[in-house]
């Protein structure tokens, strides 16, 4: 029903908001939008979108409520006002954009089910973290920068779990770490006083 | 893996938490041994972690727990909780809490310290936040000059404390939330033993194992209050009706005063009591917020009385689990089924017993008639070893007349844990 009724609601209505309101002109002509999103632009819905740049100079329109919802810095972009929903886009340089993506995905995920039960939301979570190193790391810098606190702690529990338990030696050879910058002396130091260790 | 700031691979090592992990991550490369010098924020001790701790002797223990904390700077959470170690010295115990007070904001310490430290005295008044400890004594409280300014958490188990020094400790913790107290050794300094706390942001209170002539809770904020194991005379809180959560679990009490507003009430749950049902039904019938209602294994003081649903179901109309074990006698079922109002919001019913009686399976259905909107139907029971032929005999019947009864409602989905 509420599309429809809506529609001929606002399409009565139209002409006199357009007079009230004086509609901006974009580009030299009138834009020809649905009604419904022009109700919903007026009232300032949920729905407004914010523009970020990956990069690669990528960019991805996002809903305005989910990144704010879960991104810190972002959230304190638009609260402050240095956003200006117009013409701004929020450069991130130092996340590229398939990383941007993911992120986005997860916050989007997040929004929409929250109330979803937590074996579920756990299920998805892991499947999300279903990467490689690489883009595990990508992924843990991103939400770093973002100061995303959800995805970061999802992130440092799947990392704490590659080193719980795991001899240096070990650790050494999962994160591919060739050169321990110790001084010969000091790594046999090392080795005397924890050889289990090792 | 290089490109990650230090900062960061100090919250992945924090995350760690144990030692023996932490050191070892150390261990591996120059930079996270930075990390962990630097940047490190959680440390913890704890004999579940490492079995290994155990073969140490306590000397050598403090050593590697001295060696270990000193490396560090800036931790904020310390955590040294070892079950099977006597005592740490007195000298070890207060090197660890001067090197790190300064930034400390979680403590959680379990070991007896010889001779005895006061904890709290030495660190509680930087930034301290949660304080856990155990199995150690608080005295010698003075509000006037010592005050712990950030303390929100306490808890303290095992611990020896003067019933004036536990009304003293809460009055010098402003912001003080939540308080948890187990097995305190209360020393008597008069014949009765009176515990008189007060704190306007006291939001949750947990008790366990007390035995008290008189404990007077005053707290205007406070929300959830719960209860185990306690043999008191005289409990009262005073407070503004704020109260969301009340929790009794093997509690005898002879007066118990909860306060007249209760309207904020959402989460009643009582087990292994003695109910004078009048009397505590008049505590809380003004609930009408009530979500939750639990009466577990509770035993009626006078042996005519009964819970009748027509009561839950007009006071409280919001009730959407409802929880009942108690023996149902003959007087009890038909009295208690009276009337005719529905329980229309509650969705979860959990029914159990004790010792199965033929009248049970009457009573769940009896219940079930009244839950018109019912999802779930939970039956606890408890299955006696040595099972006798009436009661096979019993359990049958109750079978069988469980599976008529989920053949009407179809729209219930029945549970059922034995134990």
């Amino acid at each position: 029903m509420e599309l429809l009724c809506i529609r001929q609601w606002i399409s009565g209505l139209l002409p006199t908001w357009l007079s009230a309101w004086c509609i901006k002109p974009v580009g030299g002509a009138l834009v020809r939008q649905e009604p419904e999103y022009i109700l919903l632009a007026l009232m300032g819905s949920p729905l407004k979108k914010i523009m970020l740049c990956s990069s690669e100079k990528e960019i991805f329109s996002v809903e305005e409520q989910v990144m704010v919802q879960h991104s810190v810095i972002i959230n304190n972009m638009i609260e402050d006002g240095s956003y200006n929903h117009e013409e701004s886009k929020i450069p991130l340089d130092c996340v590229d954009s398939k990383t941007l993506k993911k992120v986005i995905d997860y916050c989007t995920h997040h929004t929409h089910h929250h109330n979803d039960n937590q074996e579920d939301l756990e299920a998805w979570d892991a499947q999300f973290l279903n990467v490689d190193s690489n883009g595990l790391y990508d992924l843990l810098m991103a939400a770093n920068y973002l100061e995303i606190r959800n995805l970061l702690d999802l992130i440092y529990g799947t990392i704490k779990n590659m080193i719980k338990g795991k001899k240096i030696d070990e650790i050494r050879r999962i994160f591919n770490i060739k050169d321990h910058g110790f001084t010969p002396e000091e790594e046999e130091q090392n080795r005397k006083e924890y050889p289990h260790f090792y | 893996m290089d490109q990650l700031p230090v900062e960061v691979i100090g919250n992945i090592l924090s995350h760690l938490r144990a030692a023996r992990d932490v050191v070892i991550a150390s261990a591996t490369c120059k930079k996270w041994r930075q990390a962990c010098c630097k940047h490190l924020h959680t440390l913890s001790f704890s004999s579940n972690d490492w079995p290994l701790y155990r073969d140490l002797t306590t000397s050598r223990l403090e050593i590697l727990i001295t060696q270990t904390i000193f490396q560090t700077s800036g931790l904020q959470a310390l955590s040294i909780l070892m079950e099977d170690v006597d005592e740490f010295s007195a000298s070890t115990v207060i090197a660890w809490l001067m090197y790190t007070r300064e930034t400390l904001r979680h403590l959680y310490y379990n070991v007896k310290t010889t001779p005895n430290v006061n904890i709290l005295e030495l660190c509680g008044r930087h930034k301290l936040e949660i304080l856990d400890l155990a199995h150690n004594s608080i005295s010698g409280v003075e509000p006037n000059y010592q005050r712990f300014p950030c303390l929100k958490s306490l808890s303290l188990s095992y611990v020896s404390i003067s019933a004036l020094d536990l009304n003293l400790l809460v009055s010098a913790c402003p912001k003080i939330e939540a308080l948890e107290l187990v097995n305190p050794e209360i020393a008597m300094s008069d014949a009765q033993v009176t515990v008189e706390l007060s704190s306007s942001t006291l939001k949750s209170v947990y008790v366990e194992a007390i035995s008290l002539d008189k404990f007077i809770l005053e707290a205007d904020g406070i929300e959830c209050l719960h209860l185990k194991d306690c043999a008191l005379e005289v409990f009262e809180l005073i407070g503004k009706g704020t109260l969301k959560h009340f929790k009794i679990d093997d509690v005898s009490v002879i007066h118990l005063d909860i306060g007249e507003t209760v309207e904020n009430l959402e989460i009643v749950d009582i087990s292994n009591f003695t109910i004078i049902w009048p009397k505590f039904y008049q505590m809380i019938s003004k609930s009408s917020n009530l979500k939750r209602l639990r009466l577990w294994d509770v035993m009626f003081d006078d042996e005519d009385e009964v819970v009748d649903v027509e009561t839950i179901a007009t006071c409280f109309p919001q009730l959407s689990h409802l929880s009942l074990s108690y023996d149902v006698r003959d007087g009890a079922l038909h009295y208690g089924l009276q009337g005719s109002s529905c329980l229309e919001n509650v969705v979860v019913l959990e029914l159990g017993w004790t010792v199965i009686n033929s009248l049970f399976s009457h009573w769940v259905e009896g219940l079930l008639k009244r839950c018109p909107n019912l999802k779930k139907l939970i039956i606890h029971g408890v299955v006696s070893e040595a099972k006798s032929e009436e009661e096979c005999l019993i359990l049958a019947n109750f079978t069988t007349s469980m599976i008529e009864l989920m053949r009407r409602y179809t729209h219930v989905d029945p549970h059922f844990k034995y134990e």
